[in-house]
């Protein structure tokens, strides 16, 4: 049974998807009706709710037309209301001291402190060979740790297989699958006991949530890999495991599918029926860093955390990082130029990497006085940035 | 309909569609069809049954080379699907009782796949019991029976082989100066004559040449030594029947002479009805046969003069000249023979199609190469295709090294043979315990597909040992202290059952060492 809460924040929910379509953001209120669909774990609903996705793939429809046939769906999510299988924010994985030194010595990982709850995403950033890989492979339990200890809290799994059933390691490049896309997800949904008529219904509902329903009677060679990874995502939609581990799903994708799939993988570890603590590494630093609760940012095996609410912790020097204003911007401006402009901001450094300058402020310069600055003094800006609180600083500022 | 099949399958039984199960047992069973079918036409006429064996046919034709093929195109293309997808790597809910479940069904295909044989010889069977009549092969093979003890070669007739009346048979032949010392029979002092022959009776006493002159009016060989029966059915009454068969022989030779000549004019009418080859007048037989009181033997018939393999071979030597050794010209001055190999085997063979089941030691035999194929398969599927092919090439390596340590210790004195074997046996259980105490997942992945292969060995080796110990005794007491103990008396009578009880305890530790590959598979690497 949902808590007060857990109902009040699914109302809210309900909420904003009819203002989604009321406001014209179809595609996005259709993506929030699936997931609260799915959040009904009800299979007359998602019936009814694959017939929907049937209905608007087969001709153009007019916005009108399409809200008003998901209210009455609406309605019956609201009516049928979400079922609750995990309770959303405890905790269930806390790493303490984990290292991990490769035989010939050349890398060293850690020691790092990770803890997650369910319904938290954290982005792992890092430059290649930083070890991202290798701390997500140690979190599946596919790699052993030389030192530290992880404790995972799944009091259902009674041993090591058990638990591994529970976490699920997307690497970077996924297997081939073969035969049928759908059979394949009906496999995993029957091997997690889900069987007959409702296997089906699931299967679809989640073939129509990750934006599959044309694709799903298609074989794996015949897919971009943006699909592939859709469809692996799917797949472990259905397995609703409590810990998801992705290692570079952002490669290979377009800038709009890197979008999309993030906002897919928030609202996959936020589901109110079924969250689950969710780390995916990327080198896209602004996407992951805007879906992420928290980001940890690896720099030879070490860590560097950051969390939503702008705080840094760690080996950083957090005063000076609170108190700092890095931007990074490109102009065609001369630098003597620049410095000219910015002198007056207390400008501590401007350094130019090839591609971008990175201009470093003490306190008090704000964002809005630099602007002020460089439009006043001339300087056709193409791109600016304020990455104070990004972990990009740590790639380009350092 | 297939494809509703399919997806109920897929739906509700995802261990069974992931196997494809159905689709593989459906091929195997249409493979079994055609074996059959082609069996069973295989079968032409009763004359052709004189060259083969039912039971063995299908090894002795050229198709059993296409049906290993076949056999083999249907694992791999089966494998291929099967391997796509799999549930217990993904670590998808997988428990030890789906594990074993997959095991049975790799066996239960691999059983299936690969006894072909058994449809085709059955085949053969069913067409073969259309054209037979068990009833009058009965009749042919009691003429055959009473014909035999005149158509041996010269060799059969020896007073040696005499068993009836007491005191033969006559089974020792030597002369005085070479009779062994240690042997319990004491020679009379008269017999001094050291270049006579004597022999030594079934009642153990000594007999000159001048006494068995008195029995067998001296002749060495003669119609009544004849001792031979083609026994059936039971082996345990086979020297009761062979005595009365042998009896009732002599019985016809002395006082029913027209029973004889009856037995050959009916046996060359067998010859007749099954078209086999002879050059024989029953006159100049009985003459030959009929010299009362002691029947000496003074010409034979050659009973196997040619045994064509083909029709072809069998019509382009209609007539062929017998063999023109002077000794044989002597002893069969006419050039008679008849067919008799091939006599027998047709009735052998007519009487073995219409008793042909199943049997359970061969069966066994295939069930032991399927558990074979099933614990490869089901380790390169439940461990991973790296570990398996270190598995596969280490085991080499280690049977290599394993040969050469036998090889030294076979040179040993004491008793080797058990301590090979205890090495073994030690071998074994090192592997489990590898699999039980490593941290390396690679050192623990390979120990374990090395157990499990040898696992179903455990059981033999150890009755090997039992069996190879008691052989040293034995071999260091007099025969008169030793005992064979009871279970091992039993296990030797018994291997058949030992061998079915050894195959169905792999069965039951295969459920167990499931268990190990799950723990196995979660186990992180190094």
């Amino acid at each position: 049974m949902p808590t007060a809460k857990e109902s009040s924040i699914f109302e809210q929910r309900l909420q904003a998807i009819a203002y989604h379509y009321q406001q014209g953001d179809v595609s996005l209120g259709y993506r929030r009706l699936m997931d609260a669909a799915i959040d009904t774990q009800n299979t007359i609903v998602y019936n009814e709710m694959t017939a929907y996705t049937d209905w608007l793939e087969h001709s153009k429809k007019t916005d009108a037309e399409l809200w008003t046939a998901a209210a009455p769906l609406l309605e019956k999510i609201k009516q049928v209301g979400v079922s609750i299988t995990k309770p959303i924010g405890s905790d269930i994985l806390m790493a303490q001291g984990i290292k991990k030194t490769y035989a010939k010595g050349f890398f060293s990982l850690g020691p790092i402190d990770i803890s997650l709850k369910r319904g938290e995403l954290v982005g792992l950033v890092g430059e290649n060979g930083n070890g991202k890989t290798t701390l997500l492979r140690i979190l599946a339990q596919e790699l052993k740790c030389d030192a530290g200890t992880i404790a995972y809290h799944l009091p259902q799994s009674k041993n090591q297989y058990d638990l591994r059933s529970q976490l699920a390691y997307i690497p970077q490049r996924t297997p081939k699958w073969y035969g049928s896309l759908k059979d394949n997800l009906k496999f995993t949904l029957a091997s997690y006991g889900i069987k007959g008529s409702a296997n089906e219904s699931q299967v679809l509902m989640v073939i129509a949530r990750m934006g599959l329903w044309s694709y799903r009677n298609m074989n794996w060679n015949q897919l971009s890999s943006g699909y592939k990874m859709r469809f692996e995502l799917a797949r472990t939609l259905l397995r609703c495991p409590d810990i998801l581990l992705l290692d570079e799903p952002l490669a290979n994708l377009d800038v709009m599918a890197q979008q999309i799939i993030l906002e897919d993988l928030k609202s996959i570890a936020n589901s109110l029926s079924a969250p689950m603590a969710l780390i995916l590494s990327s080198q896209q630093l602004y996407e992951v860093e805007k879906v992420s609760d928290k980001v940890l940012f690896l720099k030879k095996g070490q860590p560097m955390w950051q969390e939503n609410t702008a705080t840094i912790s760690t080996t950083l020097n957090k005063e000076q990082s609170l108190q700092e204003l890095i931007i990074e911007f490109d102009t065609d401006a001369d630098r003597t130029l620049l410095q000219e402009v910015l002198a007056n901001l207390a400008l501590q450094k401007l350094s130019f990497n090839g591609g971008t300058y990175i201009a470093h402020f003490d306190a008090p310069t704000s964002m809005p006085q630099v602007l002020s600055a460089m439009g006043a003094g001339g300087i056709n800006v193409i791109y600016i940035r304020n990455i104070s609180q990004s972990t990009r600083r740590f790639f380009v500022a350092s | 309909m297939m494809k509703k099949l399919h997806q109920y399958l897929l739906e509700n039984y995802p261990l069974v569609w992931n196997m494809r199960l159905l689709g593989v047992l459906a091929i195997c069973t249409l493979l079994h069809l055609v074996h059959f079918v082609i069996g069973f036409f295989m079968f032409s006429t009763i004359e052709r049954m004189g060259y083969h064996n039912p039971e063995g046919m299908f090894f002795d034709s050229p198709f059993a080379l296409f049906s290993i093929i076949g056999s083999f195109i249907v694992f791999i293309l089966w494998l291929i699907r099967v391997l796509r997808n799999n549930a217990f790597k993904s670590f998808y809910p997988f428990s030890k009782v789906q594990l074993f479940a997959q095991f049975l069904i790799f066996f239960l295909v691999a059983l299936f796949n690969i006894t072909y044989y058994f449809s085709y010889t059955y085949g053969y069977v069913v067409n073969a019991r259309f054209h037979t009549d068990i009833v009058a092969n009965t009749k042919d093979n009691e003429v055959l029976q009473n014909a035999l003890p005149f158509l041996q070669s010269k060799d059969s007739y020896n007073i040696e082989n005499r068993c009836s009346p007491s005191p033969f048979p006559m089974n020792k032949r030597f002369k005085n100066e070479e009779k062994n010392s240690n042997d319990s029979v004491v020679l009379p002092a008269n017999y001094s004559d050291n270049s006579a022959y004597y022999y030594i009776g079934s009642d153990k006493k000594v007999y000159s040449p001048k006494q068995l002159d008195s029995i067998a009016g001296g002749i060495e060989f003669s119609y009544l030594n004849y001792c031979g029966y083609r026994y059936r059915y039971n082996y345990d009454s086979y020297e009761s029947q062979k005595e009365e068969f042998i009896q009732k022989m002599h019985k016809q030779l002395k006082v029913q002479p027209d029973t004889i000549k009856a037995s050959m004019t009916a046996f060359l009418q067998v010859c007749d009805k099954y078209k086999i080859k002879y050059k024989l007048s029953v006159d100049d037989w009985f003459k030959w046969v009929y010299h009362p009181p002691y029947f000496p033997v003074t010409y034979t018939i050659q009973n196997t003069y040619y045994y064509p393999q083909t029709d072809a071979e069998d019509a382009v030597n209609e007539v062929v000249v017998p063999t023109t050794a002077n000794s044989e010209k002597e002893l069969n001055p006419k050039g008679y023979f008849v067919q008799v190999d091939r006599l027998e085997c047709i009735i052998d063979n007519t009487f073995k199609v219409h008793e042909y089941h199943i049997k359970w030691n061969i069966l066994l035999v295939f069930m032991y190469f399927a558990m074979a194929i099933a614990l490869a398969l089901f380790s390169f599927r439940a461990s991973s295709k790296r570990i398996w092919l270190i598995s596969l090439i280490g085991s080499a390596l280690v049977c290599l090294g394993v040969g050469a340590i036998t090889a030294v210790f076979s040179y040993g004195k004491g008793d080797t043979g058990t301590l090979i074997l205890l090495f073994y046996l030690l071998l074994i259980l090192a592997f489990l315990a590898v699999v039980l105490t490593s941290r390396k997942k690679t050192i623990a992945g390979v120990s374990l597909n090395w157990f499990v292969w040898s696992a179903p060995a455990i059981l033999p080796i150890i009755y090997g040992m039992y069996s190879s110990h008691y052989r040293y005794i034995q071999n260091k007491l007099p025969a008169y202290q030793y005992t064979k103990p009871y279970l091992l008396d039993w296990l030797d009578n018994n291997t058949e059952t030992f061998m079915s009880l050894c195959i169905l305890l792999s069965f039951i530790s295969m459920f167990f060492l499931s268990a190990l590959y799950r723990r196995w598979q979660a186990m992180p690497e190094d």
